[in-house]
C-alpha cells in the first residue's frame, strides 16, 4: 500500500517536472545575479496551515450554530488574518537576489565551504528565510535547513558548504530557499539554480612520501632563512594560505597583507607523473597534489610534469592554483 | 518537515504558555473553582517540568491525567455534552496539552485548539469588554504563532525581555487591523442560520433573574446585580418613571415560604382590559439572555409580541426560553381595567392561605375586616401600618417559619418582596384577592441614546388586589415606606448602604452603557432576519441566503484583488545610486558638448576627454578624478561601500564644468 503510494508520487512527481519545467528541478541553470519575482515563487498551504484552516471551520460552524455573533467575528478575524498571510509570505520572498557565490578552494573528501551572497531590491526588511542546499540534501536528507534575516538594503553573506567527494568541476546546484513567515501556515518557495560551478583539488594523499631528491638543499635554505627575507607584501585574496599572512604588517594596516617570496630558480623539483610507476592513476593524483601542497610549504619551487604539459617551475599561490587545476582536470581512470 | 521536531526554546513556551493561560482566563467565570483550580495547577506544572527541561510526558502519566479530568467532569457536571461540560474539557485538555507541549508539533496543536477554546469562551458572554478582552487573546495567539517560525540564530539568542516581544507583537496587531476589512466582509456577508444545526439539552444554564418563584431572600441577589436585564426604546417619550412598573411573572400560590407561579391559560376575550382615556404606548425591548421564558413589558401589555403568549394573568411568555439576546415590539397602556368579574377558581387561588402559617397576620386581616368593612380602607389601614413602622433595607434580618408574622410584628426591616409578601397575605385574611406580581421598575434613561436601561438591581415585587367592579389594581406596598424606591429607583435607597464609590462607578456605567447598546444592536443581534434586509435602504427587501454567499465571494474577491495589487506591486525600480551618479556625470559633460559614445565604456571616455579636452585644466583634473574614482567603485571591488558611493555622488553633484576658452 505504501510501495504503491510512493510509486504513484514519484510518477506524479516526474509527469511535473516533464509539463512544468519552472516549477520543478528540471530549471535550466541560469548566471547570477538571480532575482526572485511573482513567475516563479510558488505558494502551498503547510501541514499546519490546512489542519489550522479544518479548525476554523469548526469555529465557524460553532459559532454560527450558536448564533453568537462576537464569537464569529473573532473567527473572521482569525481566518482573515490566517489568509492574508499568504502575500506577507509572498513579499517575503519576492525580490530576494542571490547576487554571488563565493567559494573557497578544498580538496575532494573535504567540505565545500560556500559564501552566498543575497540582498533584495525591497525596501524592507525580511524575516525567516530558510534555505538548503539541494546537492547537499541529496547526501544528507537530515540536513537542517539555514534561517536567515535580510536588513533592508543590506547585502547578507550567507555560509554554507557543499560535499566535495571527487575532484574536478563540483556545480554548486539547486538551492532550495523558502519562508513560512509569518505564521507557519504557508509555504513560500523557489528554486535557485545557479550556473556556477567551482573547482575541487584533487584528494591530498596522507603520509606522502618526502619530496623527490633537490628538496634537501633547499630546505636547509629555507631553514636559514630570516623572517624578513620575503620579497613583497600584497592583500589578501580568498584562498591563501593562512600561513603565508604576514599578521604584524597586517595589525598597522586595516586589511590583511600576505608575503610573496621570490621564487629561487636553481633549486627546484620536478614531480613528474612518469616517475610514479606502480601507482595507479588517481593515487598518483593524489600523490603529486600531495607534494605540491609539501613544495609550497617548503618554500621549495617545483615543476610539474604531466603527460600533456609540463608547468613550472614556479612557487607561489598562483603556480599552485595552476598545478592543482591540471591535475582536478585530468580525465577519469578507469580505477 | 523535519524541522517541526524541532524542541521549542525559552521564548517559544513561554508564548505559548500566555495563549494558553489566556484561553483558560476567558473561560473561568463559568468554570466550576474544582476545575479553575485543577487547571491553572496543570500550566503551573507546565511551566516548572519546561523550566527544568523535563523529557517527554510518559503515556501512563496522560492516561491518568485523562482519567481523573473525565472523573473530576462527571462529579462536577453529570455529562461531558452541552456548552458547560464541553468547554470545561476543552480548558483541561488545552492545559494538558500544554503539558507534554516540548516541540513545534505540540506547540502548533496547542495553538490550535487555543483558538477553539477562545472562540468558546464567547459562548457563555457576548459583551463587549469580553469580545474585546478576548481580541487581546487573538493578538496573543498570532504573535505565538509568528515566533514559532524558526529564526537566525542570532534573533534566536535574545535575551526573553519583554520588550523583546514587541516587535513580534506590533506585528500581529499590524496583521489583525489589515485582515479587519476582510472579517467585516465574512461578518456580514456569511449567511446566518435561521435555526441551529443541533441543540445541546444542558444549555439552558443558570443565569440571575427574575424566577417564577419567590422565597425569603430570592430577589436579594438580584438587587446587588448592576448588570443589564434589557433595555427599551420608546416610540415617543417614555413615561414618569413612577409608572415604569415592568410587569413580569405573576404569583398566585402560597405554600407558608414560597410564592409560586399559577398557570392559567391564554388570556381570553371576555377579560379584555378598557382602556381609560390615555393611548397606547408603543416601545421596543431587548431583552438580554435570561435562560427563562418571562417577557416584561410595562403594565399592562395589551398586544402580544410574535413568538409570545399572554397568560390570563396578563404577564408575557415565550414559547422557549430566552438564550440569547430577544428583541421584541410591545404597547401598553398606564390606565387600564381587567377581570371586572373574577372567576370562581381564580377567586379560590387568591384568597388561599396555607394552613397553620402566619396566625397573627391571619388574626389582624380578620380583625380587620370585622372592624372596618370596607376594602378600600382595610388597603389603606395596611399601607399606613407600613408607612409609620417599618423601614426599608436590603439586608433585613433573618425571618422564621411564619416569615409574615415575624416581618409585620417583629423585625419590620425589609424590601420589596417582604412588604408585597406580607401585604398580600393581610389582603387575603381580610377577604380580598390579592397576588404578588413581580418584575422591574424604573430604570435609567439614557438621553443620549434616548433608550432606558433596566438593570437587574431594579428587580421589584409588588401586590395586585382585586375589587368588585374595577378589576385588578396594582399596589405597591414599597411605596409606602420607602417612596424614593418607585422615584428614584433602588440605588437611590440603598446608597447609604452601599460603598461610597458605587454610586459614583453606577453613574460612569450607566453612561458608557450607551456602547453596549450599540454593539448588542449592531453586532450581537445581528441575526439571520436582520441580515436579510441587509438591503433594505436600497430597495430589496429581502436577500436569498445564496445571494448572501455571492456577496461573500464577490466582497472578499475584491479585497484579495486589493491585497494581492499590494504585494505584486514593484517599486519603480530606481537604478543603482552609483550608475545614477555616473549618468549624471555623463549628462554634464555631454551639456558642454562632449557626449559619451554609446560603445565607450568610462575608461576610453576617459582618455578621449584627457586628449581632446574642451575643459579648462582645473576641471579636467577633476573630471579625470572623478573617473578614477568611478572605476575604482565599480570594478575594484564586488560590492563597493555605501560612503564611497555617497562621496562619489556629492562630488558629481558639486562639478561645476568650465569650458577652455
Amino acid at each position: 500500500m505504501r510501495a504503491a503510494f510512493a510509486t504513484g508520487w514519484s510518477n506524479l512527481q516526474s509527469l511535473a517536472e516533464r509539463r512544468l519545467p519552472a516549477l520543478t528541478r528540471l530549471k535550466r541553470a541560469e548566471t547570477l545575479p538571480i532575482l526572485l519575482h511573482r513567475r516563479r515563487i510558488y505558494v502551498v498551504p503547510t501541514r499546519f496551515g490546512l489542519i489550522y484552516s479544518a479548525m476554523l471551520l469548526v469555529m465557524l460552524i460553532g459559532s454560527l450554530n450558536y448564533a453568537n455573533n462576537p464569537a464569529l467575528l473573532l473567527t473572521c478575524l482569525l481566518g482573515a488574518a490566517a489568509y492574508l498571510s499568504v502575500f506577507s509570505g509572498f513579499r517575503t520572498l519576492n525580490r530576494v537576489e542571490l547576487k554571488s557565490i563565493k567559494a573557497q578552494a578544498c580538496h575532494a573528501g573535504d567540505t565545500l565551504r560556500l559564501s552566498l551572497q543575497f540582498g533584495s531590491t525591497a525596501p524592507v526588511s525580511k524575516h525567516g528565510l530558510r534555505l538548503r542546499m539541494e546537492n547537499a540534501a541529496a547526501t544528507e536528507p537530515m540536513q537542517s535547513p539555514l534561517v536567515f534575516e535580510l536588513p533592508a538594503g543590506e547585502v547578507q553573506s550567507i555560509e554554507t558548504s557543499l560535499p566535495a567527494p571527487r575532484r574536478g568541476w563540483l556545480a554548486i546546484g539547486r538551492i532550495r530557499l523558502w519562508t513560512e513567515h509569518p505564521y507557519g501556515l504557508f509555504h513560500v518557495w523557489s528554486w535557485l539554480h545557479p550556473e556556477q560551478s567551482t573547482l575541487v583539488y584533487p584528494r591530498i594523499e596522507a603520509n606522502a612520501p618526502p619530496l623527490p631528491q633537490g628538496n634537501g638543499e633547499a630546505r636547509a635554505q629555507i631553514t636559514a632563512r630570516d623572517e624578513d627575507e620575503f620579497g613583497l607584501l600584497r592583500e589578501y585574496r580568498a584562498g591563501d594560505p593562512r600561513r603565508l599572512i604576514a599578521w604584524k604588517a597586517s595589525a598597522r594596516q586595516d586589511h590583511l597583507l600576505v608575503k610573496q617570496f621570490e621564487s629561487r630558480r636553481g633549486h627546484e623539483v620536478v614531480l613528474a607523473w612518469n616517475r610514479l610507476d606502480g601507482l595507479d592513476a588517481e593515487a598518483r593524483i593524489s600523490r603529486l597534489a600531495a607534494w605540491v601542497e609539501r613544495a609550497e610549504t617548503t618554500q621549495t619551487p617545483y615543476c610539474l610534469e604531466l603527460p600533456q604539459s609540463r608547468l613550472g617551475p614556479s612557487l607561489g599561490p598562483a603556480h599552485r592554483h595552476a598545478c592543482l587545476r591540471e591535475l582536478a582536470l585530468m580525465p577519469e581512470y578507469a580505477a | 518537515m523535519s524541522d517541526t521536531a524541532a524542541v521549542l526554546t525559552g521564548r517559544q513556551f513561554t508564548l505559548i504558555g500566555a495563549v494558553v493561560l489566556a484561553a483558560v482566563l476567558a473561560h473561568v467565570p463559568h468554570l466550576p473553582l474544582g476545575i479553575t483550580a485543577l487547571v491553572f495547577a496543570l500550566i503551573a506544572a507546565s511551566w516548572l517540568r519546561h523550566r527544568q527541561g523535563a523529557a517527554a510526558l510518559p503515556g501512563w502519566a496522560k492516561l491518568l491525567l485523562i482519567a481523573v479530568f473525565a472523573l473530576v467532569l462527571i462529579a462536577e457536571y453529570r455529562s461531558v455534552i452541552g456548552r458547560e461540560p464541553g468547554s470545561a474539557l476543552a480548558c483541561a485538555m488545552l492545559a494538558s496539552k500544554l503539558l507534554e507541549t516540548r516541540t513545534r508539533r505540540d506547540a502548533f496543536a496547542a495553538i490550535c485548539f487555543a483558538s477553539f477554546t477562545l472562540m468558546s469562551a464567547l459562548l457563555f458572554d457576548t459583551s463587549l469588554v469580553f469580545t474585546l478582552a478576548s481580541f487581546v487573546g487573538v493578538v496573543l495567539l498570532l504573535t505565538a504563532m509568528r515566533e514559532l517560525e524558526p529564526q537566525s540564530t542570532a534573533l534566536a539568542k535574545r535575551a526573553v525581555s519583554l520588550r523583546s516581544y514587541l516587535p513580534a507583537l506590533r506585528a500581529s496587531m499590524v496583521s489583525l487591523a489589515i485582515a479587519a476589512p476582510l472579517a467585516l466582509c465574512g461578518f456580514v456577508f456569511i449567511p446566518r442560520l435561521d435555526s441551529p444545526l443541533w441543540r445541546t439539552p444542558a444549555d439552558a444554564g443558570a443565569r440571575t433573574g427574575i424566577s417564577d418563584t419567590m422565597s425569603p431572600g430570592s430577589v436579594q441577589n438580584l438587587l446587588t446585580d448592576d448588570s443589564a436585564a434589557f433595555r427599551v426604546g420608546f416610540d415617543g417619550s417614555p413615561p414618569d418613571r413612577a409608572q415604569l412598573y415592568w410587569r413580569g411573572p405573576v404569583l398566585t400560590d402560597f405554600d407558608g415560604t414560597t410564592w409560586r407561579r399559577r398557570e392559567t391559560g391564554i388570556a381570553k376575550p371576555e377579560q379584555r382590559e378598557s382602556t381609560a382615556g390615555s393611548g397606547a404606548i408603543g416601545y421596543e425591548v431587548t431583552l438580554e439572555a435570561s435562560d427563562k421564558p418571562w417577557l416584561f413589558a410595562l403594565d399592562l401589555p395589551v398586544d402580544v409580541p410574535a413568538d409570545a403568549l399572554r397568560g390570563r394573568d396578563m404577564s408575557l411568555v415565550r414559547r422557549r426560553p430566552v438564550t440569547e439576546l430577544f428583541r421584541y415590539r410591545a404597547r401598553s397602556v398606564l390606565d387600564y381595567r381587567f377581570d371586572q368579574s373574577l372567576s370562581p377558581d381564580l377567586r379560590r387561588a387568591t384568597l388561599a392561605l396555607p394552613e397553620g402559617f402566619n396566625p397573627r397576620s391571619v388574626e389582624q386581616g380578620k380583625t380587620w375586616r370585622n372592624e372596618l368593612h370596607d376594602d378600600d380602607a382595610i388597603i389603606r389601614a395596611a399601607l399606613e401600618r407600613f408607612h409609620n413602622a417599618f423601614f426599608y433595607t436590603l439586608s433585613p434580618p433573618l425571618l422564621g417559619r411564619n416569615s409574615v408574622d415575624d416581618f409585620l410584628f417583629g423585625t419590620k426591616r425589609g424590601f420589596c418582596e417582604h412588604y408585597a409578601a406580607a401585604f398580600v397575605v393581610l389582603m387575603r385574611a381580610a377577604g380580598i384577592p390579592a397576588r404578588v406580581v413581580t418584575g422591574y421598575q424604573g430604570g435609567y434613561f439614557n438621553a443620549v441614546g434616548n433608550y432606558l436601561l433596566v438593570r437587574q438591581s431594579d428587580a421589584h415585587a409588588w401586590a395586585e388586589v382585586w375589587r368588585a367592579g374595577r378589576g385588578w389594581i396594582r399596589i405597591d406596598p414599597t411605596a409606602a415606606v420607602s417612596p424614593q424606591r418607585v422615584e428614584l429607583g433602588a440605588q437611590a435607597v440603598t446608597f447609604g448602604e452601599s460603598a461610597w464609590y458605587r454610586s459614583w462607578l453606577l453613574g460612569a456605567r450607566n453612561r458608557v452603557d450607551l456602547i453596549n447598546r450599540v454593539w448588542n444592536s449592531v453586532v450581537v443581534q445581528f441575526n439571520a432576519q436582520r441580515q436579510q434586509s441587509l438591503l433594505h435602504p436600497f430597495g430589496i427587501d429581502r436577500i436569498e441566503p445564496a445571494t448572501l454567499l455571492w456577496l461573500l465571494i464577490g466582497a472578499s474577491t475584491l479585497m484579495l484583488g486589493v491585497a494581492t495589487f499590494w504585494a505584486m506591486r514593484t517599486a519603480r525600480l530606481r537604478a543603482a545610486p552609483l550608475d545614477a551618479a555616473y549618468d549624471a556625470l555623463c549628462t554634464k559633460l555631454a551639456r558642454i558638448g562632449a557626449p559619451r559614445g554609446d560603445s565607450e565604456g568610462p575608461l576610453d571616455y576617459a582618455s578621449r576627454l584627457r586628449s581632446a579636452p574642451p575643459l579648462s585644466d582645473r576641471c579636467a583634473v577633476e573630471v579625470q578624478r572623478l573617473f578614477a574614482e568611478y572605476v575604482g567603485l565599480r570594478y575594484a571591488r564586488a560590492f563597493p561601500t555605501g560612503e564611497g558611493i555617497a562621496g562619489f555622488a556629492r562630488d558629481v553633484y558639486r562639478l561645476r564644468l568650465e569650458t577652455r576658452n
